[in-house]
């Protein structure tokens, strides 16, 4: 359903207030914007929620998108700042395990998983910040290291690190499951 | 694995960067091996531990992921909510800014126009009720909703109805209309880009 209408055309007719344009973007990016906050997140009501949450800060900053990036990389910022957020406010209420230990990762909490798609699923819920989204927007949100990096701000050389410790971490914890 | 940083990067004894390896292997790479990798041991040792380990995570990335059924219509209910209200022109200045609703431009709009000798002006496609009434359930999903007014990013376009004195010039009155519309707006909102689009739908005797 309307395929050909690309990005910035719809983007276009959603800032001169078309509702239907709009749609049409949500509805074509709704499940990369989720997979990426599910693997942020590590759950599926929190992910939901941010998601969402995303979605209408989109809608509100809209009127300030210049098209100076492309709008998937750009609505990626607002929704990697959305699960940013999300997190700390659950932080308040219960600690994550990730978010006070600076290494990141304990494998022995690791290991209590049952399986080893769980003990992954945790090993990247762990992971520090700056190690798991730009790991999460690489594997997960299927970016480059290019727009990986244009959505962090960041340079595509400091991105290949981030990710690349991130990588190391997975693979010691996955050590543990041959 | 058997690795070295002396340069704060990890190397196998080749020589060869253990991130690049993870890259090749990350990318479902692991068996184009390069002319160096097909004759070195170290690197073929650690494509195969690193291809190993790293399928549950190609498994996890492969699964499908999709967003819950009810969340693109939950979102655009808010959107609408939101749409009805929260247009505004924005005003950026070196103090703060300065953000003006839609339907305030809207009413000087419909003032300056209903100012023009031989006009009756509305606000919308037609003077007419019943062909508004069209008009606005032809443009429901429009953001500004019976407004006719859009603002964005300092950007104004009104949509403006005249029922005009029978007898006049219709370009000549259209004219002055726009032009008394976009003086007003700028005077009183210092909004600069502007567009007046005009219907002239029907003529009265006075």
């Amino acid at each position: 359903m309307n395929e050909d209408l690309d990005d910035a055309y719809l983007v276009e007719r959603a800032q001169s207030g078309y509702l239907d344009a709009f749609e049409l973007l949500v509805a074509r990016h709704r499940d990369r914007v989720y997979r990426v906050a599910l693997r942020l997140l590590g759950d599926s009501h929190d992910a939901e929620d941010a998601a969402q949450e995303a979605f209408i800060d989109a809608w509100r900053a809209l009127p300030r998108f210049r098209g100076d990036s492309s709008f998937v990389t750009w609505l990626h910022r607002i929704v990697v700042n959305r699960c940013m957020q999300q997190r700390r406010r659950r932080r308040d209420t219960a600690p994550l395990p990730g978010d006070e230990m600076p290494g990141g990762l304990r494998p022995e909490r690791v290991v209590e998983e049952r399986s080893k798609a769980s003990a992954l699923r945790a090993a990247i819920a762990v992971l520090p910040p700056e190690q798991r989204v730009p790991l999460v927007l690489f594997e997960f949100g299927g970016f480059t290291y290019k727009e990986t990096a244009t959505i962090l701000s960041a340079s595509p050389a400091a991105v290949r690190g981030r990710i690349y410790r991130a990588r190391k971490e997975l693979v010691e914890v996955m050590k543990q499951w041959r | 694995m058997e690795v070295s940083s002396a340069d704060g990067e990890d190397r196998l004894p080749c020589g060869t960067a253990v991130a690049e390896l993870f890259e090749q292997v990350a990318a479902g790479r692991q068996s184009q091996l390069s002319t160096h990798q097909r004759g070195c041991p170290h690197c073929r040792a650690v494509l195969m531990e690193l291809a190993e380990l790293w399928g549950p995570l190609r498994e996890l990335a492969a699964a499908s992921v999709t967003a819950p059924a009810g969340m693109l219509t939950s979102i655009m209910i808010r959107v609408r909510e939101l749409a009805r209200e929260v247009w505004y022109a924005v005003l950026p200045d070196g103090r703060g800014r300065t953000t003006i609703a839609a339907r305030v431009v809207g009413v000087i709009a419909r003032e300056a126009a209903s100012g023009v000798p031989g006009v009756k002006a509305a606000l919308g496609r037609s003077t007419d009720a019943a062909q508004e009434q069209t008009a606005r359930q032809a443009t429901e999903r429009h953001a500004y909703l019976g407004t006719a007014v859009g603002v964005a990013r300092g950007r104004v376009a009104v949509d403006l109805a005249l029922a005009v004195a029978y007898g006049l010039a219709i370009p000549a009155v259209s004219a002055r209309v726009q032009r008394a519309v976009i003086r007003q707006i700028r005077a009183t909102t210092g909004l600069e880009d502007i567009e007046v689009n005009v219907t002239v739908d029907n003529v009265f005797t006075t």
